[in-house]
Parts: structure tokens; sequence; C-alpha cells
């Protein structure tokens, strides 16, 4: 009668035998062939995802300022108007881009536009009548570089007021 | 090869986390960029595109309603007609040059008022001015 061989019925100091790893039965059952993952596939296809985000990537981000426009008149308005911060492109040969800005009745010398955040800022905090509900008009000629109106648009609600408008010239 | 697929894959994860996929309505624009920029990131609902491209110092701007060139701003103004009256709550969103001289933007501003769409986002470059 033959006793099964379990580590408990093992003679004492003799080695465990262990089960062969599934490597190893496999490499017995297919001698020749070797065991690899077959990598080319997927390099294929993540070269191709690469490729895809070259080429269709874009890397500047865009922002958006609102802006309203006039609708078509509907009828009178109720509101009383108040009175406007006006701020005027004017050429100016030393001034960035050949235009500085004036406001009408607190700065009528030229001033550059990156300096115009701060002098609205000043004129909100300062000035009675003129909080950030009072409305500002941009007057700009039609040579004026759309980039600084754009950039004196930004500063008008940077310094806190709300009603910005693009004002005829003519 | 292990190296190589571990950078591929960083590359690809590089560009997977940055980039905004370009759209064929977003044409090559350089867009204004004011000092302490207040615009923010939005994605508007109903939405019409209008491009206007730089084409030099005295030539007219390219005009682009979508991703469709137009000839002229009466063009636009009657497709901005139609889209006035399918979608009244549309906003323009105006991806106008930086090199653009005022008159040129002023003039599609006033066919986007006339129209009767009030809403605009005048689109900027988020960043540093250079």
């Amino acid at each position: 009668m033959s006793m099964p061989i379990s580590p408990t019925h093992a003679p004492p100091g003799a080695a465990t035998p262990r089960p062969p790893s599934f490597h190893r039965r496999y490499r017995r059952r297919h001698r020749g062939l070797s065991l690899t993952l077959n990598l080319t596939p997927m390099i294929d296809v993540v070269f191709l995802l690469l490729f895809f985000f070259l080429v269709a990537s874009r890397f500047g981000v865009e922002g958006m300022l609102p802006a309203r426009l006039p609708a078509p008149s509907t009828g009178l308005s109720t509101e009383v108007p108040r009175t406007p911060l006006r701020v005027r492109f004017v050429a100016d040969a030393g001034a960035n881009a050949g235009f500085a800005v004036t406001v009408d009745h607190f700065h009528s010398a030229p001033l550059p536009i990156s300096s115009l955040r701060d002098e609205l800022s000043a004129i909100r905090r300062d000035k009675p009548g003129f909080d950030a509900d009072a409305p500002v008009h941009l007057i700009a000629p039609d040579e004026a570089p759309w980039d600084g109106v754009v950039n004196a648009y930004n500063a008008a609600l940077a310094a806190g007021y709300h009603k910005v408008f693009f004002v005829d010239s003519k | 090869m292990t190296p190589m697929i571990d950078v591929t894959f960083l590359l690809l994860f590089f560009f997977m986390v940055t980039s905004h996929i370009a759209s064929i309505e977003k044409v090559a624009v350089e867009l204004p960029r004011p000092d302490h920029n207040q615009s923010s990131e939005r994605k508007p609902e109903e939405k019409v595109l209008i491009n206007l491209q730089y084409t030099g110092e005295n030539g007219e701007p390219g005009l682009m309603f979508g991703s469709l060139t137009l000839d002229s701003t009466a063009e636009l103004s009657e497709r901005l007609h139609r889209v006035a009256q399918e979608q009244p709550q549309a906003e323009v969103i105006l991806r106008a040059d930086r090199r653009l001289a005022y008159g040129h933007v002023r003039r599609v501003l006033a066919v986007i008022s006339s129209a009767g769409l009030g809403r605009v986002q005048v689109v900027t470059e988020l960043g540093p001015r250079t």
C-alpha cells in the first residue's frame, strides 16, 4: 500500500517539490516555440495616434470677451441716459501702434493704452457719478488697430465697468 | 524597444492632455492679446463663427462665415438675417486678426447688429502679451 507523498509526510530536510511554472510547462509542451508578445500592432496604433494629435492639435488657448451690440430700435427707452466716459483714440507717433487714448474731461493728454485700465479705475474710485454702471464709449477712427481697440475694451472691463460700447466716430 | 515605447506613450499622453483639436472653422488668425485679459473660455450652445483674416496692409480682409468664404458683407448680412430668424439667441463668435484696422471690424459689427444678433463674443488669445 502506497502512501501519498505530501509535505507533511516528507522526510525532514528533504526539498519540497514545486509544481512546474506555466512558462516551463508551456515550453515543455511547445518545444521550439518562443513565448513573446507581438508589439508591432500596438506600436503601429500608438504612432498613428501620436501623428493624429501632432497634426490636429492647436496649442494657443482662446478666450472670449462678451460684447453687446444695439438691437434694432423697438421703441422709446424709459432709462434715463447717464453721462458716458468717452475714450477717444488719437494718432500719436510715439505710442505703440501709432495710437494713444484720451478720456474726455479727465485726461486730455494722450495716454498709452496700457495705462487706460489704471486711469479708468481711478475715475471709478474717485469721481462721484462714475460707478461700475457708468457707460464707457470707445470712439476709434477706422485706421486704429483692432488690437488696440480690443485692448482698450478689455481695459475698461478690467477697471470694473460693465457697459462698454464701440461708438461710431462719425 | 521598451524605452522607445515609454517615450512614445509619454508623448502621446502629453498631446492628449495639452492640445485642443483644431476645427475647420477656426482658421489661422493672429488674435488680439490684451493686457490683464478679462476673457474666459466659453462654449456657447448656439453660435455662429465669423473669421476676419488679414490679407496685407491694403487688402480687404478675408471674410468667413463658419467654414464658408464670403465675397462681401452683403452676403454675410443675408446669412446672418437667416440665422437671426432661426436662432434668435445665437451668439456671434468674432475671430478678427489683430493686425486689421478697426474700420474693417466695425463694418462687420454693424452688419451683425443690423441682423438683430446683439450677443457678440470677441475672441482673444489667452496668455501674456508679447
